[in-house]
């Protein structure tokens, strides 16, 4: 009896110092890399949240370009070269030769280009890169390895951000036809670095690396790629060593980029965050009082309040180095003092500020609501009321597009090309993602105009003069492009994209 | 006679339950608790020592100091201010979901214990079906249909926890109506309603008493885990969920930040359970065990 | 006995029906055009078409209910929107965590609630009997969300004992250490409420007579307290248990969010929140009917456990 109980409590006492010491050694040739969502879907066709499907995509597949690691700049990837005709409307293609794709679904040939384009712009494919491929008509197979792409008109994004980006990438025509569209998106078979192995029950992805790779091969065997949607938790598991790269939280960063086993950068974001005015109701329906709404709210608050200051400023919807970039002017409170404003408010019919309530419509999550909270702050101190209604996702569109609100906070992700970023606040948009409900026929041809030419002056001047016609109005107010702060252990030097998206093939470890 | 004896009756017990309570030490922890809590909401703006929705982004996320006795949030708000003021949310929360629930509960059950027959089936076929789903995914799927708000909450909160009170009521009312005085009361020709008033309410007091209690504690435990998951309420109302629910991603450089609301959450309930218990010894009502 | 439970099990019938069809009218009350949140701006009108009709929302309510109820009798639970499986096979893979998390919860309660409940009854009227009381009535008052939280900051960020996020490796050591937080976690509320019923029932036993007569000739104390006393004293503890498992399925959905770990708690969080109707359907349903499983057997045992229910 007694001596029963000695090796219970030994068993206990061994089973609880084996738990106690911390197993979670990171395996050598693994990499456990953290994506912020679940992801959606791994057909290229068919990406929905560039931030979680999109890493893993661009592991598993080539596109016929792609962009120079670490830059914008479009090099060969699955193409030798190209040949541009005179009138901007026939691409020809030449393709690299004896490049294999996974799982033993054969070589890679002009025919798969084909099916990859054409699968995209078929009509029952119901593919959101239809647009991406807007002017396309067909694609021409030449030979094995030479293919045309025919366009009806020049496409402007093309090279910038269709054949780089998702739409572009090359998918086994073999494997699709085989499995069909719904199983290829949780099998993809592409010819990238890593070859796809796994989808498990908590939704990690593991991929195995391809010991047959065109080019130099990745130095990791393995990748596994964990959904965090928690940025507490991505810091919390970089930490304990259960994922090598994660993203940090802005207030944190600074503190725990300082801890020696981790690296961390800041790269700015791609996306455009803004708060617009419902422009096509009352009271916002009403110039003189946005401009006095431009004075109130101030961004620089927001991004120190929400940002942690770690966040520049968008003076702009377009990147500073992007084709068409103009500086809004900013409309600074300290410039034009507090009595100008208290006028510019009885200008506008509501002199002290009083007598009317604005509707505010955001997104439940805790950076809008401190947003909102501020910027509701900032409204008080003109005795202006403004209610704050932070809705989940579903309600929160459903206002946006019936405009019951008067201002809101939203965050658009853009491509490297201008264009894209401009096309929501086309009046075609309206009552759908135009969030100001502002109309502008000149706008509107602008865009169509630089839409269908290569010619990059042109282009960048439409650019301009639609971002005065937006300030003219004063529909809303751009805030920051984001930014993205990975993190790292020092035992690996990993390789981003320039708005900070982890390449992870060129991922090589520190050690000598 | 009737009356003044009943009250006779009451007088006695309340008196006697009094007596209990002032000899038990949880009896004083959970009052002065929810007097605390009380106090806190009612006169927030003159105990607070800061506006709670001023902000000011060039002192955020300061710790402790004179001028802010716990600190300052990521927006440089007062947190004692606006801890102060999320009492109010808490108290309309458990307050007012209880007595959406009570009211309800008790309507229900007299209705089913009363009229009997299909509509007997019909009340315990809805407490069923609501009992049927885990509270909070229940709460979770409502909230997301009807939107989270204050008042929301709150009647999502009194309508999952209604089906109990309405069992308690039908069971104790059925028991009660086989007792001598009701049967004396009807025959004296009393009418339903006086009966009601007079002879069932006052006997399930009790029972109903000490289980909002124990519920008052549950509702400010779901509120708060609602902010948690990021479905609370709306900004700036800040419940002690919706502090938390800020304070989580500063757990490695602020950890203190996050103890506040977290404390003020348990003290509340302990509040609420303890004061409950203690009135439960002194009652001793008959609650069955399924609680 | 046998008819109560078979009159309490076709009871649960017409209840489970109407369970059904409240889910299946989740698809016309939930807010937003389920095709704009569920494929945002990059939808086109052909997207949202095609998914209205998997969604059922082309055909009038009654069709679209019956052929909902016709398939789940098949045992088909529709597909998931997002992940191209078929919704019982997701809810499937994450069902075994919930479960070992919550019935590892609950044994923690019980062994740690019983513990204190016998220190309790044992040095019944000290100080130390009433700090133990407090004791209980504190972990009784922990939601499981600040336990979480509280024990991630204590044991992962200050002392680096605890993983604090997702399941492991996949082997048993791993797994376990993986599971020692969240079950913890888990197991605090019900803790303190089982540590109060032991310490009562404990007490009301140790009054009995019998025990007063086992005193009486001088068999020791402890042997009284755990050979007699604790055997009658556990029973209501055992009736409760079905109870508790119940409950805690609710608490696992924070607890399952707080340490990423996979489960049929966050399943339907997260479907709720990306309007995986089809999932938030399926989820809810199993989550409904193990609640009421649960129920049914914790009413059962008490039946049986309870001498006075069973009188009745």
């Amino acid at each position: 009896m007694l001596k029963n109980k000695y090796i219970y409590l030994f068993i206990i006492t061994v089973l609880c110092l084996g738990l106690l010491t911390n197993p979670a050694a990171a395996q050598d040739d693994s990499l456990n890399i953290a994506i912020p969502g679940r992801a959606q879907t791994l057909d290229p066709a068919y990406l929905q949240r560039v931030l979680s499907d999109w890493p893993v995509m661009n592991s598993i597949f080539n596109g016929l370009v792609k962009y120079k690691p670490g830059t914008f700049e479009v090099v060969p990837d699955l193409a030798k070269e190209w040949e541009i005709s005179e009138d901007n409307t026939e691409i020809t293609f030449q393709l690299k030769e004896g490049i294999e794709f996974h799982k033993d679904y054969g070589e890679f040939t002009a025919e798969d280009v084909k099916f990859s384009f054409e699968r995209i712009i078929a009509e029952d494919a119901n593919s959101p890169e239809a647009q991406s491929f807007i002017n396309l008509e067909r694609v021409e197979v030449i030979n094995q390895y030479t293919v045309k792409l025919i366009l009806t008109q020049p496409m402007g994004r093309l090279f910038t951000s269709t054949l780089p980006f998702n739409a572009g990438l090359i998918v086994s025509k073999k494997a699709v036809e085989e499995m069909g569209r719904e199983k290829f998106a949780s099998n993809p078979i592409g010819t990238g670095p890593y070859v796809f192995e796994e989808w498990d029950v908590n939704n990690n992805i593991t991929l195995k690396r391809n010991d047959d790779y065109f080019e130099v091969g990745a130095e990791y065997g393995e990748i596994v790629f964990m959904p965090m949607s928690d940025p507490t938790s991505q810091e919390l598991a970089l930490q304990s060593g259960e994922i090598d790269i994660g993203q940090l939280t802005l207030d944190n960063f600074d503190q725990i980029s300082q801890m020696e086993k981790f690296e961390a950068e800041i790269y700015p974001d791609l996306a455009i965050q803004y708060v617009a005015f419902n422009t096509s109701k009352k009271p916002l329906n009403n110039k003189k009082l946005r401009e006095a709404l431009r004075y109130i709210i101030n961004p620089e608050e927001i991004l120190i309040g929400a940002f942690a200051g770690k966040a520049e400023r968008a003076n702009s919807i377009l990147l500073e180095d992007m084709t068409g970039y103009w500086q809004a002017p900013d409309f600074k409170l300290e410039d034009v003092g507090e009595d100008y404003v208290w006028n510019l408010l009885a200008e506008a019919g509501y002199p002290e500020g009083e007598g009317f309530e604005l509707e505010y419509v955001t997104d439940a999550n805790e950076e809008r609501r401190l947003i909102g909270a501020l910027i509701q702050d900032q409204l008080s101190r003109f005795n202006i009321d403004l209610n704050i209604e932070a809705l989940e996702v579903g309600p929160k569109i459903d206002r946006w597009q019936d405009g019951s609100y008067d201002i809101t906070y939203a965050r658009f992700t853009n491509t490297v090309d201008p264009g894209y970023n401009f096309q929501w606040n086309l009046s075609e948009q309206l009552g759908k993602w135009n969030l100001f409900h502002w109309s502008n026929k000149e706008y509107d041809n602008l865009w169509q105009e630089a839409e269908t030419t290569l010619d990059s002056n042109l282009r960048a001047e439409n650019y301009k003069k639609m971002q005065q016609l937006m300030n003219d109005d004063s529909i809303g107010i751009w805030v920051t492009h984001g930014v993205k702060t990975p993190a790292w252990t020092t035992e690996i030097t990993p390789v981003f994209s320039p708005d900070g998206v982890v390449l992870p093939w060129l991922i090589t470890s520190s050690e000598e | 006679m009737f009356k003044s004896q009943k009250f006779f009756r009451f007088q006695k017990k309340s008196a006697r339950v009094i007596k209990i309570m002032k000899k038990d030490y949880k009896a004083y922890l959970g009052g002065s608790v929810i007097m605390l809590i009380l106090i806190s909401a009612i006169f927030a703006p003159l105990i607070a020592p800061a506006d709670p929705y001023k902000t000011n982004v060039t002192k955020r996320l300061e710790g402790p100091s004179l001028q802010n006795l716990l600190g300052t949030d990521s927006l440089g708000r007062d947190i004692l201010s606006r801890l102060i003021y999320a009492a109010r949310p808490a108290v309309l929360v458990s307050f007012g979901g209880i007595i959406i629930s009570v009211i309800i509960g008790i309507i229900l059950g007299l209705l089913a214990a009363y009229v009997g027959g299909i509509l007997e089936s019909i009340i315990l076929f809805i407490f069923d079906v609501i009992r049927a789903f885990p509270p909070i995914i229940l709460i979770l799927v409502l909230l997301s249909i009807i939107g989270p708000s204050l008042l929301s909450v709150i009647v999502i909160l009194g309508v999952t926890i209604m089906p109990r009170y309405g069992r308690v009521v039908r069971a104790e009312t059925l028991s009660e109506k086989e007792e001598d005085f009701v049967e004396a009361a009807r025959s004296l020709g009393a009418d339903n309603s006086r009966i009601i008033f007079k002879h069932i309410l006052p006997n399930i007091f009790a029972s109903v008493l000490v289980l909002s209690g124990m519920d008052m504690a549950s509702m400010i435990m779901w509120e708060a885990g609602l902010s948690f998951l990021g479905l609370g309420l709306q900004p700036p109302l800040s419940s002690w969920g919706v502090m938390l629910q800020e304070s989580y991603q500063y757990i490695q450089t602020a950890p203190l930040m996050i103890l506040w609301p977290a404390l003020a959450i348990m003290l509340t309930m302990l509040g609420f359970s303890t004061f409950a218990e203690s009135l439960r010894v002194a009652l001793n009502p008959k609650l069955n065990q399924e609680v | 006995m046998f008819i109560y439970i078979t009159k309490r099990f076709l009871w649960v019938i017409p209840t489970i029906l109407t369970v059904l069809l409240l889910l299946f009218s989740l698809s016309y009350l939930l807010p937003g055009d389920p095709a704009d949140i569920i494929l945002g701006p990059r939808a086109t009108p052909e997207m949202a078409e095609e998914l209205e009709s998997r969604l059922g929302l082309d055909k009038p309510w009654y069709q679209s209910y019956l052929i909902y109820l016709q398939n789940i009798i098949k045992g088909d639970l529709g597909t998931s929107i997002f992940r191209d499986r078929s919704v019982l096979k997701v809810i499937l893979d994450v069902l075994p965590y919930t479960v070992i998390l919550t019935l590892a919860g609950m044994g923690l309660a019980v062994f740690n609630g019983i513990s204190i409940g016998l220190l309790a009854a044992n040095y019944n009227n000290s100080y130390f009997e009433k700090f133990l009381t407090m004791l209980s009535f504190i972990t009784a008052s922990t939601p499981t969300y600040i336990a979480g939280v509280l024990l991630i900051v204590v044991f992962s960020v200050n002392f680096n004992l605890l993983p604090s996020i997702g399941i492991g490796d996949g082997g048993l050591l791993d797994s376990i250490h993986h599971l020692i937080g969240p079950a913890l976690a888990l197991s605090v509320g019900w803790t303190g409420y089982i540590a109060r019923l032991t310490r009562s029932s404990m007490l009301e036993t140790l009054d009995q007579e019998f025990i007063q007569t086992e005193k009486s000739f001088g068999i020791p104390r402890y042997y009284i307290l755990y050979k007699y006393a604790l055997k009658k004293a556990i029973k209501p503890i055992i009736a409760v248990i079905g109870l508790g498992i119940g409950r805690l399925l609710g608490g696992a959905v924070f607890v399952e969010v707080i340490f990423n770990r996979p489960g049929l708690g966050r399943l339907i969080v997260d479907s709720v929140n990306e309007r995986d109707l089809p999932l938030v359907r399926g989820g809810v349903l199993v989550a409904a009917l193990l609640f009421v499983i649960a129920n049914l057997v914790a009413d059962i045992s008490y039946a049986y456990f309870d001498p006075r229910i069973k009188q009745k």
